[in-house]
């Protein structure tokens, strides 16, 4: 309970930190598919609040990029059927750069969340007295860093495909730290405020 | 979050049982599976080897689970800090002690589950057999089993290493008397024999488990034939996470207990156990050598025990010789259940 309630205390921060920001007039709804280790489906949604844009030119090259540093919040779930789900509530760093006309971009980014993880089925549990008990819903808390690499095409202003993959880490797991992909395949669009 | 105190029904149990739980104790969350004929009212609890790089995949995928769960209710489990457990945890909380409270939760978890009147056997390999010998000689516990089955489980680590030595020289005689590629097993014999038996540090350690991947090539077909060679259990479709698997192995709480494991010498013990007894070995594991399993048989208690030596297979008789392994398992559960 303690963990259900910190994520929708998180969400409310987030959407309020959203809704405070007026230089954000446009915000990209991203919708993905949030596949842990690529084929345990999920569902992702996220949106992006630039921060920073900015040019970069190759003078030899004569080529212009175009880089926004943008800070990324996300919800987002996934099924082991066999094993668990757990729901992520995250936010991602990164830097977009696109080539100047062109609409393919790519953008490498850091991530920090809070996991929290169910187990599948009914969990069994010791108790101090001997016995044992069963919850029917049993989670555990992860932070879990993330690196992410995402590529993407603008097909229209409003319009965006994208696929990323992520290796993540929950901390403090077991003895040390856990190692685990994603794989996101999404899209993003944006709603006019 | 519902939260219900022990429960007295006990649930169904039909021919195709597929279920999936998890135990909790303490902080560490441990996946069951159960996977089987629950009409048999037979359970087999496996606990896998290891320590740290196993998983309950181990059995689940073998060949010969298949056909045990026709007959029963096969109970694979991941132990804690391996494959898919997880939780907070301490360098502290890996102790073998801690590794046996886990299987006390288990067989009070199936019988909370399933009724006191099932059968439970326990079936371990290597170090899942080690931690089951441990397992019986606490307190009463073995009472609650009709039988354990030893697969390549030592009661007396230490000892391991100089045993694998000496099979590396028996089994390098033995070729060489045959007159099979002499030169090649003359030299595994002038490495080992260099070896000081009375002190194996960690270069010697290396040598032999360098000398055994020797022996396995010089022995080629004659030891297994090569579908049944051991690949590692197949994840992609199964429960279990390989990269959590090795992810687990980097971890500092468990070279510390590897430490632990290596010193663990139960032999004098060992009378105490009384239940039936199978212990299966194969011919050239010289990393738990058949000579290791004719010291558990000696001093076992147990008065109905037995002892195989599969003479096809090294470390995982169960899936080199699937047919005379299930043969045998079958036989002993069927006689004791």
């Amino acid at each position: 309970m303690k963990n259900l309630n910190l994520l929708i205390i998180a969400l409310f921060i987030c959407y309020g930190a959203i809704s405070q920001e007026s230089k954000f007039k446009e915000l990209p709804i991203s919708v993905s598919y949030y596949g842990y280790n690529a084929f345990d489906p999920g569902l992702k949604i996220g949106t992006q609040l630039q921060l920073k844009t900015w040019k970069k030119t190759k003078r030899r090259k004569d080529i212009i990029k175009h880089r926004t540093l943008f800070l990324s919040p996300q919800l987002g779930g996934y099924v082991n059927l066999k094993n668990h789900s757990a729901l992520l509530l995250n936010t991602e760093l990164g830097i977009e750069t696109s080539k100047m006309n062109r609409r393919f971009y790519n953008t490498p980014s850091l991530g920090l969340g809070y996991l929290t993880q169910f187990n599948s089925g009914i969990t069994y549990s010791l108790q101090d007295d001997g016995s044992v008990k069963k919850k029917t819903i049993s989670t555990t808390g992860y932070l879990m860093g993330t690196l992410n690499y995402e590529i993407g095409q603008h097909i229209t202003q409003n319009f965006t495909w994208f696929t990323k993959v992520s290796l993540a880490s929950k901390l403090f797991y077991n003895t040390g730290f856990s190692v685990s992909t994603f794989l996101e395949l999404g899209v993003k669009f944006k709603l006019k405020r | 979050m519902v939260l219900i105190s022990s429960c007295k029904k006990e649930e169904a149990l039909s021919s195709d049982m597929e279920e999936q739980f998890y135990i909790k104790n303490g902080n560490v969350n441990m996946p069951v599976w159960i996977d089987g004929n629950g009409t048999s009212k037979t359970f087999i609890i496996t606990v896998h080897g290891g320590p740290i790089l196993g998983s309950g995949n181990d059995f689940y995928n073998a060949t010969f689970a298949e056909e045990m769960e026709e007959k029963y209710v096969m109970v694979y489990w991941d132990q804690r800090h391996t494959a898919n457990s997880h939780g907070h945890l301490k360098n502290e909380d890996l102790t073998v002690d801690a590794f046996i409270s886990d299987i006390r939760l288990l067989v009070q978890t199936l019988k909370l589950k399933y009724g006191d009147d099932i059968s439970l056997f326990l079936m371990g390999h290597s170090w899942g057999g080690m931690l089951a010998t441990n397992y019986l000689l606490k307190e009463s516990y073995q009472g609650d089993f009709k039988g354990w089955i030893n697969i390549a489980g030592t009661p007396d680590a230490p000892q391991e290493l100089i045993e694998s030595a000496k099979l590396l020289l028996t089994i390098s005689e033995e070729e060489i008397s045959k007159g099979n590629k002499v030169t090649e097993w003359q030299d595994l014999v002038n490495t080992v024999s260099e070896i000081d038996t009375n002190n194996i540090d960690k270069v010697a350690e290396k040598t032999l488990a360098d000398q055994e991947n020797v022996m396995f090539d010089l022995l080629g077909d004659q030891r297994y034939p090569e579908q049944y060679r051991y690949k590692g259990a197949s994840t992609l479709f199964s429960p279990a996470d390989d990269l959590l698997l090795f992810s687990n192995l980097i971890h500092s709480g468990s070279l510390e207990f590897l430490e632990v494991v290596n010193k663990i010498d139960v032999v004098d013990d060992l009378y105490k156990i009384t239940i039936p007894t199978l212990i299966q070995f194969g011919k050239y594991d010289s990393g738990t050598s058949p000579v290791i399993g004719q010291i558990l048989y000696d001093n076992i208690g147990a008065p109905e025990k037995f002892f195989d030596v599969y003479q096809h297979s090294d470390h995982f008789c169960f899936t080199q010789e699937p047919d005379l392994f299930l043969n045998n398992t079958i036989n002993f559960i069927e006689t004791y259940k």
